[in-house]
């Protein structure tokens, strides 16, 4: 997991430390929190609540239902924590949680009803660049958001997972709890279909750089 | 010819390097592949195109940047979980002893509802009759034309029996008792008869009997012959259940009675032929009775096994 730079990405926490040292760390603060100290939690949820609302928010594409399905989500890792074997990665288990969470989202008519999803570009939050930057990131990402919502949601997670998460396909196997081929087979075709629905949205503008023979 | 197969060897390369480009973008080609590739995408120009659009969505992608999670998650999440916790404890195998406990209980109310409904006989009970022969099965119980107990209700097939006081001249009433009582066991095994349709009520035959329970079988539709509807009645409780027996068989060799009475109902019962049921791998001998009302239409069969009353409820 390529976590130094999404750390770095999004300020977190642990900005800096190697995937391994965070596995540990997430180990014992889960060891931690099963043992009773509460703020063991605290501090997980802390450190991951950007990464599982931005999985969120690119798959449901809504700040309001992001934010509710993400609370859902820690809940549920909150109760079920004590079933969380202890040599595996926690944020891969969580990961798949929120993934899975989101995906049941989108199932849901109440979910469905709101399609078009031009409000996904209305809400986007801060971040720490300059103003100029984030009108550009924001427009950046409402575009995306705009294409990604086009997108079936079997093809939105993974590329949520892999562009947004900075995921390795490795990781995402794990996570969709399928094989590194079938990973990859899968987010092929979601690039396809992406570059189809974004072409689809705003056309083929690409100059050529250079004149062909 | 050699431009054609240029052109061709050309598209077939196209398809594999834009199936590529993809990857290719990513940098995630092997260091062989990605010269390929690029080899390919600097002469063609439509698999350049497809390259700059690849690169340019696949861009965007790339470079949104991660968004903060709303500073209301936190309180948000925080009543979730008190809500949670001020909840009532509720395990999941707590909820699955329950559910089985509630399976159970379902289970015995359909089987003791069964019983008491008197789907199920712990044996076959005389079936008291009318018969019109010297049967040597049967026995005589009264010859007085004038007690009949058995007897048809035409109007209300449901009620309990009444007594038929016109005489049937030369009908004595007897007692036919199975020659090997056994319990009326639910067998599920297929016939090799079998009714097609569903029987209906009817009002055109009946069967009574000074008993309170007994078993018999009776024709809804004589003429056709399609249906006998085997009916169980148990302290003014009834249940109609489907034989399957078809009477087709029977009644291509069936008599006509010459002598049809003028009185309305079964007036004749003639004891017919003995017949093998082909119950599953079993076989079953069967003592068939056929009545016939004013019309000399079938109005009433009654069946008598020699063992086990194979009888399929539905």
């Amino acid at each position: 997991m390529r976590a130094g730079s999404m750390a770095q990405r999004i300020g977190a926490v642990v900005t800096g430390e190697r995937a391994s040292n965070l596995e540990d760390a997430d180990n014992y603060l889960v060891s931690r929190f099963l043992d009773g100290d509460r703020s063991a939690f605290d501090t997980l949820f802390a450190k991951y609540q950007d990464y599982v609302y931005n999985i969120v928010f690119g798959i449901l594409g809504k700040p309001d239902e992001s934010q509710d399905v993400t609370a859902d989500v820690f809940v549920t890792v909150f109760r079920s924590l004590k079933g969380f074997r202890r040599g595996s990665r926690f944020a891969t288990w969580l990961y798949r949680i929120a993934v899975n969470r989101a995906v049941d989202s989108t199932r849901s008519a109440r979910l469905r009803s709101w399609l078009p999803f031009d409000d996904a570009t209305r809400e986007i939050p801060d971040t720490a660049d300059t103003p100029e930057r984030v009108f550009d990131k924001k427009e950046s990402r409402g575009i995306v958001q705009k294409v990604l919502m086009k997108v079936p949601v079997k093809y939105r997670d993974i590329l949520v997972l892999r562009y947004y998460q900075d995921l390795s396909i490795e990781e995402i196997s794990e996570v969709l709890s399928c094989t590194i081929s079938a990973a990859k087979v899968r987010l092929h075709r979601a690039r396809l279909q992406f570059k189809e629905k974004y072409v689809e949205e705003f056309g083929t503008d690409t100059n050529e750089p250079f004149p062909m023979p | 010819m050699k431009n054609s197969a240029r052109t061709q060897m050309n598209l077939s390369r196209c398809h594999d390097v834009i199936e590529q480009l993809p990857a290719f973008v990513e940098g995630e080609l092997g260091n062989i592949e990605a010269a390929r590739v690029r080899g390919h995408v600097e002469i063609c120009r439509g698999c350049r195109a497809e390259e700059l659009q690849l690169r340019s969505c696949l861009g965007t992608l790339r470079s949104v940047a991660p968004i903060s999670a709303p500073s209301a998650l936190q309180a948000k999440f925080a009543a979730k979980v008190a809500k949670y916790e001020r909840a009532p404890a509720r395990s999941f195998g707590a909820m699955r002893w329950a559910a089985s406990a509630a399976c159970l209980l379902l289970v015995i109310g359909v089987g003791a509802t069964v019983r008491n409904s008197g789907w199920f006989h712990p044996q076959a009970p005389p079936i008291v009759t009318n018969v019109q022969t010297d049967n040597p099965s049967v026995r005589v119980a009264d010859s007085n034309p004038n007690t009949h107990n058995s007897t048809i209700n035409n109007e209300n097939p449901g009620s309990l029996p009444t007594v038929d006081k016109q005489p049937l001249e030369t009908n004595r009433v007897a007692i036919i008792e199975p020659e090997n009582p056994e319990p009326i066991v639910r067998d599920d095994t297929p016939r090799t008869r079998v009714i097609r349709h569903r029987p209906t009520v009817s009002n055109n035959a009946s069967v009574a009997s000074s008993n309170s329970e007994f078993l018999s079988i009776r024709a809804v539709d004589g003429t056709s012959a399609a249906d006998i509807i085997a009916m169980k009645r148990r302290t003014g409780q009834e249940r109609i259940a489907a034989a399957n027996y078809d009477q087709s068989a029977a009644k291509a060799e069936m008599p006509r009675p010459a002598n049809i009475p003028a009185a309305p109902g079964v007036k004749m019962i003639v004891p017919e032929r003995d017949e093998q049921l082909h119950v599953g791998s079993s076989v079953t001998n069967v003592h068939t009775e056929t009545g016939f009302d004013s019309r000399g239409e079938i109005a009433l069969i009654r069946i008598k096994t020699d063992g086990n009353v194979k009888l399929d409820e539905k």
